[in-house]
């Protein structure tokens, strides 16, 4: 996955991976890219109950790859299936700390803390430092 | 230092100043080296402990947005028009600054500054526009905060790298 180098000042967008309820708050809410750029899709990607694996993955790579998005907001649940994606992007996050992943809790599903990778971390270094 | 390991240095006066010289700039090497670990360590926890909590509180926050909606969708009935008008503003953006911490180049986010175009969108005054307003104003709440708990994680997890990294540089002039 290439690097993305960002610059002082530069301006982002807001990527969104998420059921249905979670996308559609976000986009009521102003995420939605009016004017794609040529080649790149939408900034948000909605999984259903019957989406693919493969697709999943495959909106995942697209949106981490973009170099004009600085945060993707992704379900829990979500996260689950391609926890190793997300632990590869992070692996080499010494590298491009953009786009930063963010889980979030969805409508149905309870957010569970010990799924969070970066959540777990903390509560490692608080509980013992 | 064992015995096999002796500088081949010829004994006089000037090679002695000169040895000192360089134990003085080696030891001012490892104490700066220090210090920089101090210093990322000391912004690492303070990060840590705001990063903790507001991912915490979010979790509540995010409840009460969805909520919205889901009481804007009962008022409304469809508010599939009201999401395409959400998408004929520009989309949300999040400013990226570079600070220097200690040396280390950390990148900050953050929420998009005056957002009047919110307030354009047209709701409708049929029934639900209120709602849905409401609900649109909470959803854009959260993702403020949601920039802000992005950027401190962006933080967090660059100062631990570049800590590691330099922890492993000061072990490494301390052990060896």
């Amino acid at each position: 996955m290439p690097a993305s180098k960002y610059k002082n000042g530069e301006q982002r967008m807001i990527g969104v991976i998420g059921d249905e309820d979670t996308c559609t708050g976000f986009l009521l809410a102003g995420v939605g890219d009016k004017n794609p750029k040529k080649g790149l899709g939408p900034n948000f990607f909605v999984v259903e109950k019957m989406t693919k694996q493969a697709d999943i993955e495959e909106g995942f790579r697209s949106l981490v790859s973009r170099d004009d998005i600085a945060v993707i907001l992704i379900c829990q649940h979500i996260a689950n299936d391609i926890r190793y994606l997300i632990d590869e992007q992070t692996a080499i996050a010494s590298k491009s700390a953009l786009p930063c992943i963010l889980e979030i809790p969805s409508k149905q599903i309870a957010y569970d803390g010990s799924k969070d990778p970066v959540l777990s971390k903390l509560r490692q270094f608080l509980g013992e430092k | 230092m064992s015995a096999q390991q002796r500088y081949p240095v010829l004994p006089s006066r000037m090679s002695l100043i000169a040895m000192k010289t360089r134990l003085k700039g080696a030891q001012k090497g490892h104490s700066l080296l220090k210090k920089k670990a101090d210093a990322l360590m000391m912004q690492h926890r303070k990060i840590m402990r705001e990063l903790y909590n507001a991912k915490i509180e979010v979790i509540e926050e995010m409840k009460n947005s969805h909520f919205a909606v889901t009481g804007a969708i009962f008022a409304a009935g469809d508010i599939s028009f009201s999401i395409q008008e959400s998408m004929k503003i520009e989309p949300y953006k999040a400013s990226i600054e570079v600070h220097n911490v200690a040396g280390v180049s950390i990148p900050t986010l953050l929420p998009e500054s005056g957002d009047s175009s919110v307030d354009n969108i047209i709701s409708g005054i049929g029934k639900g526009g209120a709602e849905i307003k409401d609900a649109r104003l909470k959803f854009r709440d959260t993702l403020g905060t949601l920039v802000n708990i992005a950027a401190l994680q962006t933080q967090w997890v660059v100062l631990d790298e570049a800590m590691k990294v330099t922890n492993r540089r000061v072990n490494a002039l301390e052990k060896v």
